[in-house]
């Protein structure tokens, strides 16, 4: 008898400990104000300004509604810049459901950025999956439009930047993929500005090791997501047709890439020359053709023709770009680490780099028209 | 003489079939190096730490054929009652000594690392002692029961461990196998400083010492299982620091302690986040099996040096030991340290001395009784 009540007694002792969930670790989504979106500038000296964007959803009878409020501090650190902003913010302040993080270009461009990443890797909670991109002026100013429409700024770029790496315009990054050591390529984010007071995107900004040193236009973009390899889901190009001297709204074609396939090698030569060659096939629809009927099959391969060679030569103006911007997208150092090791050990990487000639070729095949020829 | 000999006749219900003992060896073997593992092997052998982790299975093979070879001598008692009759009785039971602090020191240190994690990642104020009672409360109320009971909860968790597998191989998305190239970068006996390290992830399958007897079938049967069980859980492992050594570049391997966890924290699905809550919910449970299967060999060692015949009574206060000894280490040099001892432990006792054991066995023609039936 003594033995079972000792054994009730146990028993009841261990469902007790259901009741320490509440006692250390409790965060409550009540109490913590959560950033949707927070922006690095550069200050004075080698300081950080912070801003960042809350977003409250307030609930009345008529519906809810979406409210963004916006705090800038200047700080030491990004851990700095959170103490004080916890210090003015009503509420617990919490990152860890933070969409996007956006650069400024200053900062991007004439300051090493990655100390204020630190704490991100860091944290436990911290947002590594959110998205990272550089905006043209201060990303204080982007942060302020507070509102477009009915949403809140942060959500309004995430769909914004989510939408165009479905559409391969802009490479996918996020703060873990950023991560830049030692990986042997280069990283390269998304680049907005600000049109008409709304956020929209101007191409990619290309990172040579932690520095921005150059940007592509949304076409380029495109190209160099190509020749990267990391297309989203789908990709449209919108070329010059073969049609010379075509009236005005005959003289484009678009095609909708199916599949693309990227040959890429890096050689080295006997006498330590390294080579890269880089050939890409790609499998399209034909989308929108206002000028050909393609049911010849020799306008066809003319149009195939003339649209390799076009891309071609818009490949070899994108490796060029990125090349004088030091820019190693295709991960060429870490071929040659892995490859070439003896090579790669040898080598002062950054004046080298510039200077490897690449062969670059872009072939087409047409596989679709769509519903008319 | 004759004290040990008392357990001789086993009863039928205490036994086990080869297939349940082979998922115990498993849940022994897998456990806290389902995190550690990668990085600290990455550590000594760099990119070729999965050729380390392939050759710590192959060394578990090895040992575990000394083990069997020892074990079927004696078919009907357990290494805790052949082992006066090898070493004579004082001699003996100073032995038994050191595996008893040898098993206890181990399951502290699969404790400690425990709480390391889980307070770095998720209950960072919950106090240490509160996270490891938790756990040990856990493990004793299983540990206490005979071998069947404990093994039929081992065969009821090691589903979970393919749900790891899962969730690990989501992280493939990320991955770039030229991490891993050039083979053999680092030479060979940096690969074997990296099959030292990785070993203490491999030990469990001792539990062929403490269970031999126990298991239904020849002894054939039983070596099959214990080998399967061992290639089993070496593939697991060279999967998970393959992952790792594909999905982070060196040098990032070089700060993160636990890359699984971090590899998976990025994740994010439709409708979850936060993967890495999930794998360590799992985890949880699948480190709960080792303390499970420790706290069962420390517990059943110390009864026999007690004299106890059954371990049910010494059980807690050994689980009260080992929770006094895993508290003692409050930082990353103290965990070092308790390493370095486990570590020169686990070599002299479970490399060394099996090899001794099994030559005083046939150099002395010592042998056991035939099993009864």
């Amino acid at each position: 008898m003594k033995k079972r009540w000792a054994r009730i007694g146990l028993r009841a002792g261990l469902c007790g400990f259901f009741l320490l969930c509440g006692c250390w670790d409790q965060h409550l989504l009540k109490d913590e104000r959560n950033v949707s979106i927070g922006g690095m500038d550069a200050g004075q000296g080698d300081k950080l300004v912070a801003t960042v964007s809350i977003r409250d959803i307030t609930t009345t009878e008529l519906g809810s509604k979406d409210l963004s409020e916006v705090h800038t501090v200047l700080a030491r650190t990004t851990q700095h810049a959170r103490d004080l902003l916890n210090d003015e913010v009503s509420g617990d302040y919490s990152n860890s459901k933070m969409r996007v993080l956006l650069l400024g270009e200053e900062l991007a461009k004439n300051h090493d950025f990655m100390p204020h990443m630190d704490v991100y890797y860091r944290d436990p909670k911290s947002p590594l999956s959110a998205r990272v991109a550089v905006t043209q002026g201060t990303a204080k100013e982007m942060v302020e439009l507070r509102k477009i429409g009915s949403r809140t700024i942060g959500l309004y770029i995430d769909n914004l930047l989510k939408s165009s790496v479905d559409t391969s315009s802009i490479p996918d990054v996020n703060i873990q993929t950023l991560h830049p050591l030692d990986r042997g390529y280069d990283f390269a984010v998304p680049y907005l500005t600000i049109k008409d007071s709304m956020p929209s995107l101007l191409g990619t900004a290309l990172f040579s090791g932690t520095r921005m040193t150059g940007k592509l236009n949304l076409d380029e973009s495109k190209l160099y997501l190509l020749l990267c390899d990391q297309i989203g889901k789908t990709l449209k190009l919108t070329l010059k047709s073969n049609t010379p001297s075509a009236p005005d709204g005959y003289e484009y074609v678009t095609v909708d890439v199916n599949k693309a396939k990227r040959k890429f090698k890096v050689t080295v030569t006997k006498d330590g020359e390294i080579r890269a060659r880089l050939h890409l096939r790609l499998r399209v629809t034909v989308v929108e053709d206002p000028s050909n009927h393609l049911y010849k099959m020799a306008v066809m391969h003319d149009l195939e023709r003339h649209l390799s060679r076009e891309l071609t030569s818009n490949a070899q103006d994108v490796v060029e770009k990125i090349q004088r911007a030091n820019h190693d997208g295709f991960g060429i150092a870490r071929r040659l680490m892995s490859f070439h090791p003896k090579v790669w050990e040898q080598l002062d990487w950054n004046k080298e780099y510039p200077r490897i000639p690449f062969d670059t070729s872009v072939s087409l095949q047409i596989i679709n028209t769509g519903i008319t020829d | 003489m004759a004290s040990g000999r008392g357990t001789a006749m086993i009863a039928a219900k205490e036994k086990i079939t080869p297939g349940q003992f082979m998922m115990t060896v498993i849940q022994a073997q897998i456990g806290v190096g389902v995190l550690f593992l990668p990085s600290s092997v990455q550590s000594v052998a760099f990119n070729d730490a999965w050729i380390s982790v392939i050759l710590s299975g192959v060394t578990a093979f090895l040992l575990i054929l000394v083990m069997w070879g020892l074990a079927r001598r004696f078919p009907s008692v357990t290494f805790l009652e052949y082992l006066p009759l090898l070493l004579g009785k004082v001699f003996g039971k100073t032995v038994l000594v050191f595996y008893a602090a040898f098993f206890i020191l181990e399951c502290s240190l699969v404790l400690v690392l425990f709480a390391d994690v889980i307070k770095d990642w998720i209950f960072t104020n919950t106090p240490t002692w509160v996270i490891l009672s938790l756990a040990l409360i856990a493990s004793l109320y299983i540990a206490q029961e005979n071998i069947r009971t404990i093994a039929r909860f081992l065969v009821l968790t090691f589903v979970l461990i393919f749900l790891l597998v899962i969730i690990a191989a989501y992280a493939f998305r990320d991955a770039n196998i030229l991490y891993i190239l050039p083979i053999n970068q680092s030479g060979f006996p940096s690969i074997l400083k990296g099959v030292v390290k990785s070993m203490n992830s491999f030990y469990g399958f001792e539990m062929l010492l403490f269970c031999f007897p126990y298991v239904l079938g020849e002894g054939k049967s039983i070596l099959k299982a214990t080998v399967l069980a061992n290639i089993f859980s070496t593939l697991f492992y060279t999967f998970l620091v393959f992952t790792c050594l594909i999905v982070f570049s060196p040098e990032e391997l070089k700060v993160i302690p636990q890359p699984v966890l971090y590899m998976v924290k990025a994740l994010s699905f439709t409708i979850i986040e936060r993967a890495d809550l999930y794998f360590m919910t799992i985890w949880a449970v699948v480190v709960v099996s080792t303390v499970i299967a420790y706290l069962f060999m420390s517990s059943r060692t110390i009864s026999v040096l007690l004299g106890q015949k059954k371990h049910r009574r010494t059980a807690p206060y050994v689980a009260l030991f080992i929770l006094i000894i895993s508290l003692i280490p409050h930082n990353q040099e103290m965990i070092n340290v308790l390493q370095t001892y486990v570590g020169i432990l686990s070599g002299a006792l479970l490399v060394g001395f099996p090899l001794i054991l099994l030559g005083i066995s046939y150099g002395f023609g010592i042998k056991g009784k035939e099993q009864p039936g």
